[in-house]
């Protein structure tokens, strides 16, 4: 028994392990705080970094960027950050602007200016278009121009009348009247003046009336073949008032353009677009001087309308000044992220035009960065396949999604496509980055480079003193009150809690900022001028009392015994497991009760919750290596003639991980061997086939959830916890449950192996084979091993008598 | 001179080819503002019926050229055209005059309606120079009934 207490004590960990003490904040320690340095906003994140660098520096086809990592690891800043440094260096792209294509409306062009002159070349038509509305109308109100004109339709009048008076005068000669009736003519015989009628001209003689219809037929065609020329009179007269038009408007227009054209020479596409709205401005001269109202007011299409067709959509303006862009685009739905033709409602129809272009953050980032959240544009539709589409084809189709899939009914606008030279940078938690790697073919060739960064940091000296700085950093960006230095070193050790690893420092910044803010909060309520450790345990304290209802009322049921948890006395086959519960933001651990039993079998060891469909994969696989670890350790020449059952008792939801192996096999043990388990102990871990005791995650609050339901019913000295050797790296445990194993009140032991479990739970020893290959007579082990051995007979003895009956 | 003050009643015969405009005019200075009853008699030639019996005339349509028979549904139409156009126009010429003449249509080849018409007590008769033959002015200047007939020239049909 001695030698028990001996080995107890020697696995009980230091009371230094279980909690690591942040003693110094080396320079940082300083207040108040030195000069940040570079490295701070890099902290733990140099294989990101450069992964960072590398993926931002390398400018070509594919080597766009996902930023791989969980949400609140400074992703988007160190990216932003990054990526704005890289484009400090470039110059400010071109300006893209929309015009309308002349030749073909529904097909706008895309102009291509230097940065800046997007803006310039807008206000420059806007003024040019002013100069035109005042100017041409005013050539057509000169003298010269209206004599002109009057010159002309005096010439088609003229040339009308001579043609109409021909036929009057042939028709006079031969005694024929040409009437007029409001829609035609009628050609009439007369005498003395007066149409005749029907009576008289039956008294002419026959060669007369003969001769009278003669003429009439003649003339009447006459008639009419003038008739039916008359449009083409009419069209002649039209292209000559053109004619003139566009010679009096291309004078004004040159004179007005001849600036313009001179200031753009240099810009290919102004200088080809400016030529075509000279041409169209003198095509349309007519169409400027129109002053007739119309026979609707709603219809109404005066030359504004028609100057409207000469603005510029300026889509990307950059300044000249500036460097190339890093956009962040935070709703990156499809129209965001490609743009957009709207359309306005004109008389129950949708209609648009290249001004109603609206141009979305890929043109705006192009040329430089475009930062997105990955399940945001996996979550908007068409966005991923539509980024695809423009990372592939190198451009920006701005098009309707319904233009896209096929499914447009009504005519749109097919803009030019803009040139795409943008460089993506994706951010978005790791399971995204491997889902697409496996299931999207051409994620692959479009990023090439992942950044992974890491979710903590190895707690070093120096990045304890880094660490340091960026909590002012963070601070300052805040405004909170000055942290002295027990407050920083609390948080250091808050950030190791976080990390789950007394070793390491969680770098996931957004729950650092809460802890600073909450911690601020708390020490402004006792009326602080600066926040101290205690404003920090505080905040801890106060969010853990927040979310902590789920776990207040498990231990509540296991207070009033609802849920069984005995933490004195013993029983055989019955063990405390531990169980974690995460509530994303907040985790709790708290105790189990497993239980196992026995009895001669076929060597099925049973897992209940696998039975029920309760137990996860992983749980299935732990109670399988147990399984395996029973029959290696207790029957390796024997058959395993158990049936045993495994159970979580009073496990109503999933049961998933191996972190009750241990516990599982001790109960098992137990059940086995008839030895009682200790209940004032609870055991953690997953083992190996070999009876290797293996770390598991969540130790800190199994180990917290144990004390909490001993320290309410009466810490005795007697409690303790199991955990796996492999474990006390990770331990930050609270200073409350430090303070009781200081005080002896309470205890943690750290096994490497399944038989320092078996003892330190049963307090009897486990027992070693010999080098007979034998356990001790007295030991756990060895009553564990005859009592399978007897199992074995006895099936045998069974199995003979059952063949001899048959 | 016949008393403006004694004009009560007064006819104005038009013609489709009067020039409207100048003959109401002519009214409107004979009464120099006193109020008279006006019948504005529209005499409505029979060219186009007479042209209507010729079974080889044809209407040339302005715009087309195309050839459609002439009959006597068409006469018929623009008569009743030609009378609805002048007393339009009339009705806007006496607006704001204060005089509200009567529209009649008296076909010449009415006999009837002219003696109904002869026998009113017309105190005025103004009627355009074409209409100088017309039997109703020969016969309203027997009766001594004061006609005015005003020089215009006639509008080509």
């Amino acid at each position: 028994m001695a030698e028990i207490l001996a080995r107890a004590t020697r696995l009980a960990v230091p009371t230094e392990r279980l909690r690591t003490i942040c003693t110094s904040l080396g320079e940082a320690g300083a207040r108040p705080p030195a000069q940040p340095t570079v490295s701070v906003s890099q902290l733990g994140q140099a294989r990101a970094v450069e992964s960072l660098r590398f993926g931002i520096g390398l400018e070509r086809e594919g080597y766009n960027v996902f930023v791989l990592g969980p949400p609140g690891s400074r992703r988007h800043s160190l990216a932003t950050e990054l990526a704005e440094a890289r484009a400090s260096e470039k110059k400010a792209p071109d300006d893209w602007c929309y015009a309308n294509n002349f030749s073909d409306p529904e097909r706008p062009r895309a102009l291509r200016l230097p940065a800046g002159r997007g803006t310039e070349f807008r206000d420059d038509m806007r003024a040019l278009i002013e100069d035109i509305r005042i100017a041409i109308p005013a050539i057509f109100e000169e003298e010269d121009y209206r004599n002109q004109l009057k010159a002309l339709e005096a010439e088609l009048q003229q040339e009308i009348e001579e043609q109409w008076e021909e036929i009057r005068r042939k028709a006079a000669k031969e005694d024929i009247s040409v009437l007029q009736t409001p829609s035609g003519y009628v050609l009439a015989p007369v005498h003395d003046g007066k149409v005749i009628d029907d009576e008289q001209f039956e008294k002419l003689p026959k060669e007369k009336r003969d001769s009278i219809q003669a003429t009439i037929k003649t003339l009447g065609e006459d008639l009419q073949s003038r008739i039916e020329s008359l449009p083409r009179l009419r069209k002649k007269q039209y292209e000559r008032v053109r004619a003139l038009d566009q010679d009096v408007t291309a004078h004004a227009v040159t004179v007005l353009m001849q600036d313009l054209k001179a200031k753009y020479a240099d810009v290919a596409d102004v200088a080809a677009y400016l030529e075509e709205a000279e041409q169209d401005i003198i095509d349309n001269a007519q169409e400027f001087r129109q002053t007739d109202e119309p026979a609707l007011p709603f219809l109404h299409q005066d030359s504004s309308v028609l100057l409207m067709s000469y603005e510029i959509n300026l889509v990307v303006s950059n300044k000249p000044d500036n460097h190339a862009p890093v956009v962040y685009e935070v709703n990156p739905s499809y129209t965001n992220l490609v743009g957009k033709i709207e359309h306005r409602a004109e008389m129950g129809a949708l209609l648009t035009d290249f001004s109603m272009i609206r141009g979305g953050t890929l043109l705006q980032a192009n040329g430089g960065y475009l930062v997105l959240d990955i399940h945001r544009v996996l979550g908007r539709p068409f966005a991923w396949e539509a980024l695809k589409q423009a990372l592939f084809t190198r451009q920006v189709r701005i098009e309707s999604p319904a233009d896209t899939l096929g499914f447009a009914t009504t005519t749109t606008l097919k803009p030019e496509p803009i040139p795409l030279d943008v460089k993506i940078i994706l951010v978005g938690e790791r399971w995204l980055y491997y889902l697409l790697s496996l299931y999207d073919k051409e994620f692959g060739g479009l990023f090439k480079v992942a950044v992974d960064f890491d979710d903590d940091v190895k707690r070093t000296t120096d990045n304890v003193e880094t660490y340091a700085q960026l909590i002012d950093i963070r601070i300052g960006e805040y405004e909170l009150l000055p942290f002295d230095e027990s407050a920083v070193k609390r948080i250091i050790e808050q950030r190791s809690r976080q990390a789950d690893d007394s070793e390491r420092l969680s770098m996931n910044i957004r729950s650092l900022d809460d802890l600073l803010v909450e911690a601020d909060y708390w020490a402004r309520q006792r009326e602080a001028k600066s926040v101290e450790a205690s404003d920090v345990v505080a905040a801890i304290t106060h969010k853990k009392i927040r979310l902590g209802r789920v776990e207040s009322r498990i231990i509540d049921a296991i207070q009033r015994d609802t849920l069984l948890i005995d933490t004195s006395g013993k029983c055989v086959g019955q063990v405390n497991g531990l169980s974690v519960v995460d509530l994303g933001d907040y985790r709790f651990g708290y105790p189990v009760r497993i239980t196992a039993t026995t009895r001669i079998g076929t060597g099925d060891v049973v897992d209940i919750e696998r039975e029920v469909k309760l137990g996860g994969a992983i749980h299935s696989k732990g109670v399988l290596i147990l399984s395996s670890a029973l029959t290696s350790r207790y029957a390796p020449e024997t058959p395993l003639s158990l049936h045993a059952s495994i159970v979580f008792e009073q496990s109503y939801g999933g049961v998933e991980g191996d972190s009750a192996s241990v516990a599982e096999l001790c109960a098992l043990v137990s059940s086995i061997a008839k030895v009682p388990i200790r209940q004032n102990l609870a055991c953690t871990g997953s083992i190996n086939q070999l009876g290797r005791v293996q770390a598991v995650g969540g130790v800190n609050e199994k180990i917290e959830g144990f004390f909490e339901i001993c320290r309410q019913r009466g810490l005795d000295g007697s409690h303790a916890v199991i955990i796996p050797r492999d474990n006390v790296k990770h331990l930050m445990l609270r200073e409350d449950v430090v303070e009781a194993v200081q005080q002896e009140k309470f205890a943690v032991y750290a096994v490497e192996t399944i038989d320092e479990a078996i003892e330190l739970l049963t307090g009897q020893p486990a027992g070693e084979r010999d080098d007979n290959g034998e356990f001790p007579v007295d030991s756990v082990n060895h009553r564990v091993e005859e009592r399978l051995i007897r199992y074995a007979t006895q099936r045998k003895q069974f199995g003979k008598e059952a063949a001899k009956n048959d | 001179m016949t008393d403006v003050a004694h004009i009560r009643r007064v006819m104005l015969a038009v013609t489709e080819t009067s020039p409207l405009e100048k003959l109401w005019q002519s009214l409107v200075e004979k009464l120099a503002g006193a109020r008279a009853e006006v019948v504005t008699v529209f005499v409505r030639d029979d060219t186009w019926h007479r042209v209507a019996t010729l079974p080889f005339t044809v209407e040339i349509s302005r715009i087309s050229g195309a050839r459609v028979a002439f009959t006597q549904q068409r006469a018929e139409q623009l008569g009743e055209d030609a009378a609805g156009r002048i007393r339009q126009r009339l009705e806007q010429l006496a607006a704001g005059t204060g005089l509200h003449p009567v529209f009649e249509v008296l076909k010449a080849t009415e006999v009837g309606e002219l003696h109904r018409l002869v026998e009113v007590e017309w105190d005025l008769l103004i009627a355009p120079s074409v209409l100088r033959d017309f039997p109703l002015l020969a016969e309203l200047a027997r009766r001594q009934r004061q006609v005015l007939l005003v020089e215009v020239e006639e509008q080509s049909k």
